[in-house]
């Protein structure tokens, strides 16, 4: 157990330093500060074409997805030089944001499951941000119960052909191609009849049309599919092998999630901090029980994201335990967020860029963090997948399985 | 970076399982309990000796094995598992170290290897920590009451650090008056101390240099000092509040899989299923800020003071709902004597405030953060 560098961490990370003082957009910090919790636009610039500068900036030298394999764009780096890079990119880390599902759920599942030809047509792609992908795997009736989706894909000579709806797709509209979960065979129980694909999104057939979202943006969406062809060479594991591929797909975004969500931790630190009508908030023995049990799990949720990430094996997989990130980070943001606002008093309600206080981050994440419970598994779902995974309670009687 | 434990902390921390599983079992506690309701297991307390957990931490010149508090953090929360009816956390968490930190060469030489051998057992007194008043020193005699004090009644001897000084106190001297109080923690009794004009030697600032090397401490040393022994008491028992935590878990999980309730086993209910996976979330929260915090230990990283106090306000927070919850998932089999639930529930409301109140961890934890963010 040593949380200190050791010489070669330190070498890895001076290399890491050197590179990023000499390359990052230093002309963004400001605004990338500002982001924080919810990185969907940038307040002076196109977050797409600034995130895909970046990423192709890092893709040319050999920094973006450093733990893929070399063959592939990545830099076979090691879980632990995966959290010295993290560190170390810092706020310039939110122009990766639009990649993330691609970076961390699609490009994963395609390394595990895509042949070799495919694997050296699409990954580099991802590494260097030139192409995005998204995720098709939610229903309007297929949420938690992922397993549930009636989207139909049927064989059709060479082809699969495919009918149905997805839902809360992020990024569809901005994405190149898209990892579709869909029914192949209705015959057998739900978990069986299931594969997965993946598609080019400007495949004819395809209609995006976004969600107005409960915070006012749109980076959801409905996709609509009406006989949509998929070339079976666009198969990712067996026929009916479809749930396993997902769950592994789902097993590295929780992981993702786990190696650090931002929980607005500091940025209320410093809120507290300031002078403020009735004094800084700090000094008031409510606020600081209130900071001291925020403080708590800021810390254990790095340390354990620490544990889970650097503890793995170069290419191991993931631990469901990595469920412990979002579960307790997506109630903290709340708690961290109306805190905050109580501290700004009447003003606390404004949400207006350039009148809020700390650039309306925390309005901003008082309204988004409702949806980092429910996303990429809600805290029910997460509790499940630790009892049963982790701590190997029996499953629910299902009259579905 | 290395997030595992290393093969020799490994090795460390099987042998004492591995000892612990046989001697430490539920009957043997109990049995102690019925014969020494304020004493200890001296068997058991013998045969952690033989095994060098007792002198784990203490130098080799005093008869002990000189390891790391990092491996000591590893067999705290080893020893938290079982029901271990031993005063470790006095003598081992806090008076060895202290002595081995304000004692002169003398009392070091005397005291160390006897703990070491597992031959004594020594209470421990933070005055400022439990706002007790300022003892009264006279003529190297003390006089001053500890109205509660951790293995009072058995203690060999009596370690006191206060603002104005430390001392050490025989538990034999006829100035020290015990009454032994009915507490609920079963596992570590207490009693009322009265010291009246107790013959007291003086350790650290008072102690008289031994040889040309060693100088006196001054007072902010001593200070400073205790503030170290209080943070590295805090860190060690939070290891010992994870190891507790995985025992409750462990009973919990155990019984959900073999209680069967509406014709399926509890365990398969989601309302039970979720109250056990918070109860993991919380212990590996805490856990992960501890072994942070014993790193920090262990190195003297600069960062002590918040991840001490990290590792205790998660601890103490993580066992609290650890040790409720375990009785809630047994049902009213959990509310029984028999079952040990009680035992660990009793306990961690007596270590959350072994260290203090939560309010000066609270203020360390959060005072310490501002500056470094304020630096940042």
């Amino acid at each position: 157990m040593d949380f200190s560098d050791n010489a070669r961490d330190a070498a890895f990370r001076a290399e890491a330093r050197a590179w990023l003082d000499a390359n990052r957009p230093v002309e963004l910090a400001p605004q990338l500060a500002e982001l924080g919790f919810a990185p969907n636009s940038l307040r002076d610039a196109d977050l797409l074409a600034e995130s895909r500068k970046w990423q192709r900036r890092k893709a040319d030298a050999g920094w973006a997805c450093i733990h893929w394999p070399g063959a592939y764009g990545g830099r076979d780096a090691s879980p632990v030089e995966r959290i010295i890079w993290k560190q170390e990119e810092g706020i310039y880390a939110n122009l990766s944001h639009l990649f993330f599902i691609g970076q961390n759920m699609c490009g994963p599942t395609l390394i595990d499951h895509a042949t070799e030809e495919q694997k050296r047509r699409y990954l580099p792609p991802i590494v260097s941000g030139d192409e995005i992908w998204c995720q098709l795997f939610s229903e309007p009736t297929a949420g938690s119960d992922l397993a549930a989706v009636q989207t139909r894909a049927v064989r059709d000579g060479d082809d699969w052909v495919v009918n149905g709806q997805k839902v809360w797709t992020s990024g569809a509209h901005f994405s190149n191609f898209g990892l579709l979960l869909a029914r192949t065979d209705p015959t057998v129980a739900k978990h069986q009849g299931l594969t997965m694909f993946f598609l080019d999104m400007a495949s004819p057939g395809i209609d995006i049309r976004p969600i107005r979202q409960a915070d006012g943006g749109a980076e959801f969406n409905e996709v609509f599919f009406a006989d949509v062809r998929i070339p079976d060479s666009q198969r990712l594991g067996a026929p009916g092998e479809g749930w396993k591929v997902a769950l592994g797909t789902l097993m590295n975004e929780r992981l993702s999630h786990g190696t650090g969500m931002p929980t607005g931790f500091p940025e209320l630190l410093d809120l507290a901090q300031s002078d403020r009508a009735g004094g800084r908030p700090i000094d008031d023995p409510a606020v600081r029980a209130k900071l001291a049990s925020l403080a708590v799990r800021e810390s254990g949720l790095r340390l354990t994201g620490l544990r889970l990430v650097g503890g793995l094996k170069r290419g191991e997989a993931p631990s469901p335990a990595s469920s412990i990130g979002k579960l307790v980070a997506g109630p903290m943001m709340q708690e961290v967020a109306a805190l905050a606002i109580e501290m700004q008093g009447a003003m606390g309600v404004v949400s207006e860029y350039g009148k809020a206080e700390a650039a309306a981050r925390f309005q901003t994440m008082l309204l988004r963090s409702a949806a980092t419970r429910i996303e990429g598994g809600t805290d029910e779902i997460l509790r499940n997948i630790i009892a049963e995974r982790v701590l190997g309670l029996p499953p629910e009687p299902r009259v579905d399985k | 970076m290395e997030f595992q434990l290393s093969d020799l902390q490994r090795e460390l921390v099987e042998g004492v399982e591995r000892y612990l599983r046989d001697a430490a079992t539920p009957e043997a506690a109990r049995a102690s309990l019925d014969r020494e309701p304020h004493g200890y297991d001296r068997e058991l307390w013998r045969g952690l000796a033989s095994l060098g957990v007792t002198g784990l931490s203490i130098g080799e010149a005093y008869g002990g094995m000189g390891l790391g508090d990092l491996e000591l953090g590893f067999v705290a929360e080893c020893a938290g598992r079982f029901l271990v009816r031993a005063p470790l956390g006095s003598t081992i968490w806090r008076s060895a170290a202290a002595i081995e930190l304000l004692g002169s060469e003398a009392q070091k030489e005397w005291w160390l290897p006897k703990i070491a051998a597992g031959d004594i057992a020594v209470a421990y007194v933070d005055v400022a920590a439990h706002a007790f008043a300022e003892p009264d020193v006279a003529g190297g005699r003390l006089t001053a009451r500890f109205p509660v004090v951790a293995d009072a009644m058995a203690a060999d001897l009596f370690v006191v650090v206060a603002p104005g000084g430390a001392w050490l106190i025989e538990a034999e001297d006829e100035g020290v008056a015990r009454t032994a109080l009915e507490t609920f923690d079963l596992l570590q009794p207490s009693a009322d101390v009265v010291l009246t004009g107790a013959t007291a030697e003086p350790m650290g600032a008072a102690a008289e240099p031994m040889g040309a090397a060693a100088e006196p401490m001054g007072e902010r040393d001593v200070r400073d000092a205790i503030r170290f022994l209080r943070q590295r008491a805090a860190v060690l028992t939070a290891f010992e509040q994870v190891g507790m935590c995985q025992a409750a878990i462990d009973g919990a999980v155990a019984y959900a899989k073999e209680r069967y309730a509406f014709g399926r086993a509890i365990g398969s209910f989601q309302a039970v299923k979720h109250l056990l996976a918070d109860m993991y979330v919380k212990m590996e929260i805490a856990r992960s800020n501890s072994y942070y915090a014993g790193w920090a230990l262990a190195t003297r990283d600069a960062n002590l003071t918040a991840a001490a106090a990290a590792a205790h306000l998660s601890a103490t927070d993580a066992l609290r709902h650890c040790a409720a919850n375990a009785i809630q998932v047994h049902g009213g089999i959990g509310f029984t004597w028999e079952l040990d639930c009680h035992l660990r529930y009793r306990r961690a409301h007596h270590l959350a405030l072994q260290s203090g109140p939560a309010r000066l961890w609270q203020d360390d934890l959060i005072d310490a953060l501002a500056r470094q963010r304020e630096a940042a």
